[in-house]
């Protein structure tokens, strides 16, 4: 049985201007210890499918108008917010984008660590600093026990992100949602903080959703993907399967746009036309068919729901499958 | 790695004590006024209520005429006017420090709560204070002090109601930027409730601007509380007070000056020291200005 499991969702933010429709039919499932990517382009509704699970998108304006979310059994979406307190920071965690701003200032990095597990457990102020070392150590900070008492700009940007790690996983969540969380740093962090989630995730069996739009993090990181366009689930299967065979037309034109070592330096980057629609006005049919190099008539006319492509691969395209490649197998 | 000093308030106030000789002066006069008001028992000559109508009206002892033991001279019922103003700085300073804190208390929590929830709390609160501010406070105090009656506690409570929109205001505003922060989203998804929050989260982060008014509002406490006692509202006559010594020597400026110049004066080193103290805690609360 899968731990995560989303169906239908829609969320929409209604704004002065109009709804804005950012998330329109998501589905997802992910079961005790995987690890699923959710890759598409900025405002393709990942991380406001991140945010619905624990339902922190800004409400006024957001509402949610159906679906379901289902976690361990319970339905999310429709819990009460003590509930959802409940579920929050201990069964399901999470990272964000940008660790400079996802710490306080003005609150030691000892005490930031230990909130949530004080006031779920009731810990001591002495247990708490012993659970804020331990918890610094084992994201590899060095000098955890004089780390605990300095301010989140004493640290770097790497560092910063440990400590978001570690205050995640403190609780010993089942499920951790990484929301882009190595975007904001620099490659060489990037790759150590990709190894940490996967040495903490295999101690732990800790399950995680990592969004990004790095597609080389995904090939590194993840076992499935699942690919977003407009709010809606376009592509999805195992990391290696996806990657090899594209079977809808923006996964392989995303997968065309990746630069690779092999890429002539002089060779321009294949780039995808058009612009990716606004979400106050969605067309009709598919929304990926202005762009798509592959669109006939009928894409016009009908939504594509995620179809069956063999071995847990689905789809969401017209297309039984992609003509003449133009993208090569990855990773 | 470079070692960053760490910024912090007091790392601050003590740069700016050291370096700047207007925050020395500051410093000394608030704590000759604190001591005085603290020790007044010790310094005053005399009672400050003692009347004594043999030396009604003298002058300071340092003038000709003076009547010996009367440093500042005495008032129209004999009263030492030195002991009065000494005295006085302990009512100054209880009525200002404490409108300040109940003013700040009733302001922050309707800036948290206005900022934070937004929707109804946020209409309502804004709109009574917008209702107070068309009010001249005075008019408030008028209305309270009629209601109620007068008292040095009845004067607090109506300077802390007529006080509070200002730190409301200020700390709304502080808190509708912080609340769509990343932090207090994460702190949000880590289970924490909107009232962690607003204790662990965005009272800390808006401590610097409240001190500053704070500090500001003391100043203005107590120049109400001295027009007040002036107009014969504030505290019962026999308690000495700053402007109710004002307002009792007014009639006798121009043959006894000493009675209202010397509360006066006090008034105004007090309120000016208080607003320099303000001034220089808003600078030293901005990082950006130590940076530079």
């Amino acid at each position: 049985m899968s731990l995560l499991e989303i169906s239908d969702l829609h969320a929409e933010f209604r704004l002065g201007t109009g709804v804005v429709h950012a998330v329109n039919g998501m589905e997802l499932s992910i079961s005790e210890g995987e690890t699923l990517a959710l890759v598409g382009e900025s405002g393709s509704g990942k991380s406001a499918t991140a945010l619905s699970v624990l339902r922190l998108n800004p409400s006024p304006p957001c509402v949610y108008t159906s679906g379901e979310i289902r976690f361990a059994g319970r339905d999310l979406l429709h819990s009460s917010e003590r509930e959802l307190r409940r579920v929050r920071g201990s069964e399901i965690a999470m990272i964000f984008q940008d660790p400079m701003t996802s710490l306080d200032p003005v609150q030691r990095i000892g005490a930031q660590i230990t909130e949530t597990v004080r006031r779920r457990e009731g810990l001591s102020r002495y247990d708490a600093r012993r659970r804020a070392v331990s918890a610094l150590r084992e994201v590899g900070i060095p000098e955890p026990e004089r780390r605990i008492g300095q301010y989140s700009h004493e640290f770097s940007g790497g560092m910063r992100q440990r400590v978001m790690i570690a205050m995640a996983l403190a609780s010993r969540p089942r499920l951790l949602i990484a929301d882009e969380p190595t975007t904001a740093l620099d490659v060489t962090v990037q790759a150590q903080i990709l190894d940490l989630l996967a040495q903490l995730r295999e101690r732990h069996g800790t399950a995680v959703i990592l969004i990004t739009h790095d597609l080389g993090v995904v090939a590194r990181a993840a076992d499935r993907v699942l690919v977003m366009y407009a709010g809606r689930p376009v592509e999805t299967g195992a990391v290696d399967d996806v990657f090899a065979r594209p079977t809808m037309p923006y996964s392989e034109a995303l997968l065309a746009a990746t630069p690779r070592p092999d890429t002539p330096r002089t060779a321009e980057l294949p780039a995808i036309p058009g612009l990716p629609p606004r979400l106050d006005q969605i067309p009709a049919g598919c929304a990926f068919r202005p762009r798509c190099s592959y669109a006939f008539a009928d894409c016009a006319e009908r939504t594509p729901a995620l179809t069956d492509r063999g071995s847990g691969h689905r789809a969401a395209c017209l297309l039984p499958e992609l003509g003449p490649r133009h993208a090569g197998g990855a990773a | 790695m470079v070692a960053v000093q760490a910024y912090t308030m007091r790392a601050g106030i003590t740069r700016a004590l050291r370096r700047n000789h207007l925050a020395k002066a500051v410093l000394v006069v608030l704590a000759l006024v604190v001591v005085a008001g603290v020790f007044a028992p010790l310094l005053a000559p005399a009672d400050p209520n003692a009347q004594d109508l043999l030396v009604r009206l003298r002058p300071p002892s340092w003038l000709p005429g003076g009547a010996a033991g009367h440093p500042l001279g005495t008032d129209r019922l004999g009263r030492d006017v030195a002991s009065r103003v000494l005295y006085g700085t302990r009512v100054s300073l209880l009525v200002g420090v404490s409108a300040a804190l109940l003013a700040g208390l009733i302001g922050a929590t309707i800036g948290l709560v206005t900022g934070l929830y937004g929707g109804w709390r946020d209409k309502l609160f804004m709109r009574i204070a917008d209702v107070q501010l068309a009010f001249p406070p005075i008019l408030l105090a008028l209305a309270i002090v009629a209601f109620l009656g007068s008292g040095l506690w009845y004067v607090v409570l109506v300077l802390g109601i007529t006080g509070w929109v200002s730190y409301a205001r200020v700390v709304r505003a502080e808190v509708l930027s912080l609340r769509e922060s990343d932090f207090v989203v994460a702190a949000r998804a880590a289970g924490a409730s909107n009232l962690s929050i607003m204790r662990r989260h965005l009272l800390p982060n808006v401590a610097a601007p409240l001190a500053t008014i704070g500090t500001l509002h003391v100043a203005s406490a107590i120049l109400a509380e001295a027009a007040l006692s002036y107009l014969g509202l504030g505290v019962p006559p026999e308690t000495p007070t700053w402007g109710g010594m004002l307002s009792d020597g007014q009639l006798y400026l121009g043959t006894a000056w000493w009675i209202a110049i010397f509360p006066g004066c006090a008034i105004m080193l007090t309120t000016v020291a208080i607003n320099l103290a303000g001034d220089l805690l808003r600078d030293v609360a901005d990082p950006k200005a130590y940076l530079s």
